[in-house]
C-alpha cells in the first residue's frame, strides 16, 4: 500500500519503458522474433482488430461460465464437506492432492469427450478453478470460533441460519481469497486450453499467428490475455478489501 | 481411534471411486470407448511401462522436470532470501514481483518456442520461469519467518554464525523452504507437461496428446492416472517433510 | 412482597448429573446437582476452575444436556435452547463483526423476521436500559471491552426473558472496568426486573452481586453450600471493603479450598 510510486509515475514509467522497447527494436537490440516491438504489435491490431475482438469475446465468454461454474460448486462444496470434522477431516486432503496434479493431463480427455469447442475449456477450467475454491472454502468454515456458533444457538437461530447468517459470513475472507486463486486459474487454463486445441478463442490465435511468425499478433494476444487477468485481478483485490476487513474487525473482538 | 477412521474414510473414497469407475464401463453406463472400465486401463498401463517408446518418453519427462526443479529451486530460494534480507530491495521489487505474479505465464510459451524451438531446453527454460516467480515468495517469507527475539538473544549469548544458522535459521526456515520446493515441483511439472502437450518430439505430454486426439483412451487414461497417482505420491511425501519439519521447529523453540 | 404474591420458582434443576467419556475413561462433572431459583432472585454460582460451573449453566441454558436428570424453567423441561425464555451472556462479548451494536442486538429478533420497526424500537430502548444509546451504530471494533459486554448484556435481554444466564462474563476485563461492570449490571437488573444466574470463579464478585451464593466444589461437581447474602440493595463499592462481604468471602474459601467433605 505505501508505494513510493504515485499513479502519475507509474505511468511515466510504463510509457518510458515502452518507448525504450520501441527504440530497442529499430535500433536492432532485440530480435523482434523473440521480444516484437510495439509498433509491431500495434500494426496487428489495426490490421486484425476485429478478429482479435471476436477472440476476445469468446475466451471472455468461457472464462466467465467457468468461473460461475467454480465458484458456486467450489464453495458449494466447500460448505458441506466443512460442515462436519470427519467430513472435512477426509476432503481436506483429497482436495489438496487434486491440487498438487497438473490438471492439464485431463484436457485431451475433456477432448475426446467434449469436443474441441468451448464445453471441453469450460468443464476443464471449471475443475481447475473447483479444487482451490473448495478447499479454502473448507478450511475457511473449519477455522472459524465455534463460540459463534454456540451464541447464535443460544439465541434460537436454525442450523441454517448459523450456517449462512454467521458462520459463511465469519469464513468470507478465506473464501474470498480462494475465489481469487481460483479465478486466476480458471482463466489459465482456459487460455491454456485454447492454446492446445481449439477453433477459436484468444490462445488458438496466438497459437496461430506463432506458426506464421507474427509476432506482432502474437504479442498483442499475449496482452489482451493479460489484460483480462489484470482486470480479474483489480476486481477480485476490491472484493477482497471489503470483506478482507471483516479480519480485523476479527481481531479487535478479544 | 479418530485417526484410523479418517483414514479408512479416505481409503473408503478411493475404493468407491475404483468401483463405480470400473462399474460404469463394465454396466454401460457409459459408452465404455469413451471410459474403458479400471481394469482395461490399468492392463494398458502394464503395457505402456513395458514399451520402450513409453519409457524413453517417460524418462525425457523425468529428466525435463527434474533440470528445471533443481535449476530453479536454488536460484529462485535464493532470490527470495537476498530480496527478504533487504527491506530496501523489497520495497523495490515487491511491487513488481506482485505484478508478475498476476501475469499468466503459460501465456508466453509460444514466445519460448519461437526462441527456442520444442527441444528439451525449452521446455526446461519455460518450466523454470514459469514457477521461478511463483517460489521467490516463498523464500521472502521464509527470510521473515525467523524470530528476530530469538537470533538476537543468541547473539547476546556468543552463537557464532554457524550455530546460529544450525539452530535458529535453519529449524526456522525449513517449513517455508520445503513448502517453496513443493510448490517449486507442482509448477515445474505442469509446466513441462503442458510445453510437451504443446508442441515436443518426445515426452508424456506428446504422448497423452496423441492418443486424445486418436481416441485411445485406455492408454490416454492409463497415462494419466500414472501421472496422477506419481504426482500425488510425491505431494504426499513432500509434505510429510514439510510437516515434520514445522514440528521439530515448534517443539525446538 | 404482598402476603397473597407466591414467589414463583423460575428454575428447578433436580438431581443433574453429567458425566462425559464412556467406560473408563468417563468422569462426572456434575454429580446429583439441585438447586430452585425464584422470580426475580440474583443467583451467582462460585466455585474452583473444573467444578463444573459452566457445564451447568451449559445445561440450564439449553445447549448441552444433562445425563440424568432435569431442568425446568417454568415447569417446562428444558433439553434445547429456549430464545424465548433464556439469555445468555458469555464469556466473551461474541458480537457479530459486521453488524452494529443496534444490528447485533436485533440479531435474535432477526432471526425471528420480527418487523424491522419492532426490532429498531427493541434495540433502543435496551441501548438505554444498558446506557449505549449514542454508540447504536458503532461496530465492535469501534466499541471497548465493557461497551462490547453491554451490548451482549442487551442482546441476552433483548426477547424479555425469564432467565438471564451469565457464564463469566467480566472475567476478560481488567479490574477497574469489572467494577463499573458491576454497578451497571446491578442497575440493569434493577430496571429489567429478570432473574439472573451468575456464574465466576471470583468470590467477591459473587458475594458482591447476589441474593443468594451457590458454593461448588470439584471432582465431581456438586453444590456444597447455600449462603444467603446479607448486604442491602442498592449495592455501593464501598460493600466491597465491608466485614459482612469479607466474613462470606473468608467462609466461601475455606469451603472450597479447605479439606473437601
Amino acid at each position: 500500500m505505501n508505494s513510493p510510486f504515485s499513479l502519475s509515475k507509474r505511468l511515466a514509467i510504463a510509457l518510458a519503458a515502452i518507448a525504450l522497447w520501441e527504440v530497442a527494436y529499430r535500433v536492432g537490440l532485440l530480435n523482434p522474433l523473440i521480444f516484437g516491438a510495439p509498433s509491431l504489435i500495434a500494426g496487428a491490431a489495426i490490421k486484425d482488430g476485429a478478429a482479435f475482438g471476436e477472440a476476445l469475446r469468446f475466451t471472455v465468454g468461457e472464462i466467465l461460465i467457468a468461473t460461475a461454474l467454480a465458484w458456486c460448486c467450489g464453495v458449494a462444496f466447500g460448505v458441506l464437506a466443512g460442515a462436519g470434522a470427519a467430513r472435512s477431516l477426509v476432503a481436506a486432503p483429497i482436495l489438496s492432492a487434486a491440487i498438487a496434479v497438473p490438471l492439464v493431463v485431463f484436457y485431451p480427455v475433456a477432448i475426446a469427450w467434449l469436443g474441441i469447442g468451448a464445453l471441453s475449456k469450460i468443464a476443464y477450467a471449471a475443475a481447475a478453478g473447483f479444487f482451490p475454491i473448495a478447499l479454502a472454502t473448507l478450511l475457511g468454515i473449519r477455522s472459524i470460533d465455534a463460540r459463534y456458533s454456540e451464541m447464535a444457538r443460544s439465541v434460537g437461530a436454525s442450523r441454517t441460519q448459523i450456517l449462512t447468517q454467521v458462520e459463511m459470513r465469519l469464513a468470507l475472507p478465506a473464501i474470498v481469497s480462494g475465489l481469487r486463486i481460483g479465478t486466476s486459474l480458471a482463466i489459465i487454463s482456459v487460455v491454456q486450453g485454447e492454446m492446445l486445441t481449439s477453433t477459436d478463442g484468444l490462445g488458438f490465435l496466438i497459437s496461430y499467428h506463432r506458426a506464421l511468425f507474427n509476432v506482432g499478433h502474437v504479442y498483442f494476444g499475449i496482452a489482451l490475455v493479460i489484460v483480462i487477468a489484470a482486470v480479474s485481478n483489480i476486481a477480485l483485490s476490491a472484493l477482497e478489501r471489503r470483506f478482507g476487513r471483516v479480519r480485523m474487525l476479527e481481531q479487535a473482538m478479544y | 481411534m479418530r485417526r484410523w477412521s479418517v483414514r479408512a474414510g479416505r481409503l473408503l473414497t478411493l475404493a468407491v471411486i475404483a468401483v463405480l469407475w470400473e462399474a460404469a464401463g463394465r454396466l454401460h453406463w457409459v459408452d465404455p470407448d469413451f471410459l474403458p472400465p479400471l481394469s482395461k486401463v490399468l492392463l494398458s498401463l502394464w503395457r505402456l511401462l513395458h514399451d520402450a517408446q513409453f519409457l524413453t518418453d517417460l524418462r525425457v519427462t523425468v529428466a525435463e522436470c527434474l533440470f528445471a526443479f533443481v535449476l530453479v529451486t536454488p536460484l529462485a530460494l535464493g532470490c527470495g532470501f537476498m530480496v527478504g534480507e533487504s527491506r530496501k530491495l523489497e520495497r523495490m521489487l515487491g511491487p513488481a514481483l506482485q505484478i508478475l505474479l498476476t501475469v499468466p505465464k503459460s501465456i508466453f510459451l509460444p514466445v519460448f518456442v519461437l526462441m527456442l524451438g520444442i527441444g528439451f531446453a525449452q521446455k526446461v527454460v519455460y518450466a523454470i520461469v514459469l514457477t521461478f516467480f511463483i517460489v521467490v515468495p516463498t523464500g521472502i517469507a521464509a527470510v521473515h519467518s525467523v524470530p528476530r527475539g530469538l537470533v538476537v538473544a543468541a547473539r547476546a549469548f556468543g552463537a557464532t554464525r554457524a550455530q546460529l544458522y544450525t539452530s535458529i535459521y535453519v529449524p526456522a526456515m525449513a517449513p517455508l523452504v520445503l513448502g517453496g520446493m513443493r510448490l517449486g515441483l507442482i509448477f515445474a511439472v505442469h509446466g513441462v507437461v503442458f510445453a510437451e502437450m504443446y508442441g515436443a518430439e518426445h515426452g508424456i505430454g506428446r504422448d497423452i496428446m496423441l492418443w486424445g486426439e486418436q481416441f485411445q483412451m485406455d492408454y490416454l487414461l492409463a497415462a494419466v492416472l500414472l501421472i496422477v497417482v506419481f504426482t500425488v505420491v510425491l505431494n504426499e511425501l513432500m509434505q510429510l517433510c514439510e510437516n515434520w519439519s514445522r514440528s521439530r521447529f515448534e517443539a525446538a523453540s | 412482597m404482598t402476603a397473597a404474591a407466591v414467589p414463583h420458582e423460575v428454575i428447578a434443576a433436580r438431581a443433574v448429573y453429567k458425566s462425559f467419556g464412556i467406560g473408563a475413561t468417563s468422569f462426572a462433572a456434575l454429580e446429583d446437582v439441585s438447586l430452585s431459583v425464584r422470580e426475580g432472585q440474583f443467583i451467582s454460582i462460585v466455585g474452583p476452575s473444573g467444578c463444573g460451573k459452566s457445564t451447568l449453566l451449559q445445561i440450564i441454558a439449553g445447549l448441552s444436556t444433562a445425563t440424568r436428570g432435569e431442568i425446568l424453567i417454568d415447569g417446562e423441561h428444558i433439553t434445547s435452547p429456549r430464545p424465548d425464555k433464556i439469555g445468555v451472556v458469555f464469556q466473551e462479548p461474541l458480537l457479530l463483526p459486521w453488524k452494529t451494536a443496534a444490528e447485533n442486538i436485533e440479531f435474535p429478533l432477526a432471526l425471528r423476521h420480527e418487523p424491522t420497526a419492532r426490532r429498531r424500537q427493541r434495540s433502543q430502548d435496551l441501548l438505554d436500559l444498558v446506557g449505549l444509546r449514542e454508540s447504536a451504530q458503532l461496530y465492535p471494533h469501534q466499541l471497548s471491552g465493557g461497551m462490547k459486554q453491554r451490548v451482549a448484556i442487551a442482546r441476552g435481554l433483548v426477547r424479555d426473558p425469564r432467565l438471564l444466564l451469565m457464564d463469566e462474563p467480566f472475567a476478560a476485563l481488567d479490574e477497574q472496568t469489572r467494577t463499573r461492570m458491576w454497578s451497571e449490571l446491578l442497575q440493569i437488573w434493577a430496571r429489567s426486573r429478570s432473574t439472573v444466574l451468575f456464574v465466576t470463579h471470583s468470590l467477591i464478585e459473587a458475594v458482591y452481586l447476589a441474593d443468594v451464593v451457590l458454593v461448588m466444589a470439584t471432582r465431581p461437581g456438586r453444590i456444597i453450600e447455600r449462603l444467603p447474602v446479607d448486604l442491602p440493595r442498592p449495592r455501593t463499592p464501598d460493600m466491597v471493603g465491608s466485614e459482612v462481604l469479607g466474613q462470606l468471602r473468608n467462609r466461601i474459601w475455606h469451603l472450597i479450598a479447605g479439606p473437601q467433605p
